[in-house]
């Protein structure tokens, strides 16, 4: 026991002796909380969202009606509309049929509506819409839905029956419709006791139907909307189009694969930092310096290693992944090929960064885990980046888990050509560029080669 | 012809100043030693000679030129074996040997002309296939210096190569170093061992807390002691009258179970040996010594080498 106490004791005197491990200690999970907590602190009213999902909405139709329903879309505090599309000269213009869809394609939006010409179908009562979306995260994908239906659900079925009214009008005309629901009324009333027939006069037509079943009766309710779903289950018709990802064999784990193979990148890279230390600490830097070499020469070699060596543990999961989880690798194997080579390149400086900042290997465990958990976390490893807030939507485009997992989706999920990934490619170089200046500065000034 | 030489050079590290106007000039193949205890400066003044360290101010000149770091040609001529042993463990002698004379520009036949000869060097061609990491503690200080001398430099900087060394080990090292030198390299070479020092060394820097504080040969520094000897006695040996009247010879101090006497100026061998004889005590129960470089280091600075 007093072994035991002894050792204790030792590791808290070694543990205080490191300020930064202290501080770290009780940094990481304050960070871990901020972000978890930015993404969930709404759970509630809308299932966890605190921000926005763009949908793109067209009425093709030019039906008023619709118009109507799409305002009421964008009455929904999670759904960011978007009711145009970039023109020239920074100008927006109308969408067509064509544009809206591009726009999935070009990333604007991942989800978009179109009421089309002739939604309200002609051999039955009921409509048709078409959804045309990108569900590269399934999270997303599956709040983007629920809000459509709700809205669809709640929403439309009052401009369906209004709808309906004046169609009955336009058949019967005015006067043979007010007499027949003038007549039904009086009927009802007849025959319950308890009912005025003024109230029960109100309430005929299919408007006066739906008002009653619609959620935005506060009597109602809940109970209000599930009846109006049922009702109007049958009568709405969604044709769907997955723009991307349709034909895939394992779309959930080909979503997800991206982003757990960033953050394995990263982690392999404090491994690499660690292994500096060692170096250093074996006296081997000192001899290496010694000879016809430089400080530069060091980190070049250790960069490239350790490059080479993510890209092929990063292909290795992506084979295995295929043998093992039918992801469809293959097909995309020259573009994943790139896409690991230059997020790779970018985890490797930034595990150089992590070396070349710290003082210690623990300093350099500590930050690593800091900094990766709240990159994965803010760059959509994790969560989308809808579900938070646009604040932290916009710091998470600064982290290279973002642009790595972007251009994995694109080279497995949407399988773009190696052109498509360019943007994504350029940003991760750019940051690789970036961490690998400054850590080069560091190795410069700092305390690795003391 | 001077090899190296060192101007007023000044080193900081924080608040601890690990050289200050460290000057001192070495000769070509001669064996140079820095005496001092741990902490004195020694492997600063190394590591900029090497080019690890850049001095805060001071000059430093190889063969009269300026030393660069970043020249490739006078880093051609230093060898450097480090105080760790800084080998990569896991792999054979061989393939480290192999690796750090491709860092000195070696390829081909000659680099395994050269890989023969460190292994030679070192004794160890029979383990050559060996990791490191199943190698002695001296194997692995003599393959440490081995790989130094891969492109046989013009200065052999040797950083404390013995510690952790068993004594033929040791010996083995000093074989080996003073080969070199009968082959006409410079060593430079780092100790808090007076008596490695003392042995090897044709010219001997005493220096501690960054400050270089005398050089020479072991004679002429030695010559800076007082002109006094030691004389030691068992305690045993000598009751309460002897140790009185031996005492007139000089100052004597208590250390363990022996005495010790320095001297006075006008001492007489002669005269002590008479005492002897007056007082009935064997000769033989004591024992002259010379005066060492601990002892100048301590007159020099009143503490021990090894504190």
């Amino acid at each position: 026991m007093r072994a035991i106490l002894t050792l204790l004791q030792k590791d808290f005197i070694l543990f205080f002796r490191d300020k930064t491990a202290i501080v770290l200690t009780f940094l990481v999970p304050f960070f871990v909380i901020y972000i978890v907590g930015n993404i969930f602190s709404g759970a509630g009213d809308n299932g966890g969202l605190s921000s926005n999902i763009k949908l793109a909405a067209y009425n093709e139709s030019g039906d008023a009606a619709a118009d109507t329903f799409i305002k009421a879309l964008d009455l929904e505090e999670s759904i960011e509309l978007v009711s145009d599309a970039p023109g020239s000269d920074n100008t927006r213009v109308p969408f067509t049929r064509e544009s809206i869809r591009q726009g999935i394609v070009d990333h604007h939006y991942n989800f978009a509506l179109i009421i089309p010409k002739g939604y309200l179908k002609e051999d039955d009562i009921g409509l048709r819409l078409e959804f045309l979306s990108n569900p590269k995260n399934q999270i997303e994908a599956q709040i983007i839905n629920g809000l459509i239906q709700k809205a669809v659900f709640t929403k439309l079925p009052q401009l369906l029956a209004g709808q309906l009214d004046e169609y009955q009008k336009e058949q019967m005309g005015d006067e043979k419709y007010n007499q027949f629901l003038d007549g039904l009324a009086a009927l009802i009333t007849l025959s319950y006791d308890d009912i005025e027939y003024d109230d029960v006069r109100e309430r005929m037509g299919f408007a006066g139907l739906t008002e009653l079943l619609s959620p935005s009766d506060a009597t109602d309710g809940e109970d209000g909307e599930d009846q109006a779903s049922a009702f109007f289950e049958g009568i709405i018709e969604f044709d769907e189009d997955q723009v991307f990802g349709k034909e895939l064999k394992n779309p959930y784990l080909t979503r997800m694969i991206g982003g757990y193979a960033i953050m394995f990148l990263l982690f392999a890279t404090t491994g690499s930092a660690a292994s500096l230390f060692e170096e250093r600490n074996d006296g081997i830097f000192l001899r290496i310096l010694s000879m016809p070499a430089k400080r530069t020469h060091i980190l070049w070699s250790k960069y490239l290693f350790n490059t080479l060596l993510g890209v092929t543990q990063a292909i290795t999961l992506f084979i295995a992944s295929s043998f093992l989880f039918n992801v469809e690798v293959f097909p995309n194997l020259p573009a994943l090929f790139i896409v690991s080579i230059f997020a790779s390149a970018a985890c490797t400086a930034f595990g150089m960064l992590l070396a070349s900042i710290s003082k210690t290997p623990q300093q350099a465990q500590g930050f690593g885990t800091l900094l990766i958990i709240s990159m994965s976390a803010l760059g959509g490893a994790w969560f989308p980046l809808s579900m938070m807030g646009p604040t932290m939507q916009i710091i998470g485009k600064f982290t290279l888990v973002y642009w790595g997992v972007e251009a994995y989706l694109g080279a497995l999920w949407e399988e773009s050509g190696i052109l498509a990934l360019l943007p994504n490619l350029g940003v991760l170089a750019a940051i690789a560029a970036g961490l690998i200046a400054i850590a080069a500065w560091r190795f410069k000034t700092g305390d690795l080669f003391r | 012809m001077t090899v190296l030489t060192a101007e007023n050079l000044c080193k900081t590290f924080g608040t601890t100043r690990a050289l200050e106007d460290l000057s001192l000039s070495i000769e070509e193949g001669s064996f140079f030693g820095l005496l001092g205890p741990n902490g004195a400066g020694k492997s600063t003044f190394m590591n900029i000679v090497s080019g690890f360290l850049k001095q805060d101010s001071g000059s430093l000149a190889l063969q009269g030129e300026e030393l660069d770091p970043n020249n490739i040609e006078q880093k051609k001529l230093i060898g450097l074996s480090p105080q760790h042993i800084a080998l990569y463990k896991e792999l054979s002698a061989e393939t480290n040997l192999k690796l750090f004379g491709k860092l000195y520009g070696l390829s081909g036949k000659k680099l395994s002309q050269q890989i023969e000869y460190a292994l030679e060097v070192a004794q160890l061609s029979e383990r050559r296939k060996s990791p490191v990491k199943d190698f002695s503690g001296g194997m692995k200080r003599r393959l440490n210096i081995a790989v130094a001398l891969m492109h046989k430099p013009k200065i052999l900087l040797c950083d404390e190569p013995t510690v952790g060394v068993d004594p033929q080990s040791r010996n083995a090292i000093f074989d080996t170093l003073l080969s070199l030198k009968e082959e006409g390299m410079t060593i430079v070479y780092s100790t808090h061992y007076m008596e490695e020092a003392e042995r090897l060394c044709d010219q001997i820097a005493i220096i501690d807390v960054g400050k270089i504080l005398r050089i020479g040969t072991l004679d002429t520094l030695l010559q800076e002691l007082p002109k006094s000897n030691i004389i030691r006695a068992r305690s045993a040996s000598l009751d309460e009258a002897n140790t009185t009247t031996f005492s007139k010879f000089g100052a004597v101090t208590q250390d363990g179970s022996s005495l010790e006497l320095r001297t006075n100026e006008d001492f007489r061998l002669s005269s002590f040996f008479k005492w002897t004889e007056d007082q009935g005590l064997d000769a033989t129960d004591f024992q002259i010594a010379r005066p060492s470089l601990e002892d100048l280091f301590l007159h020099l600075t009143g503490k021990d080498l090894r504190e």
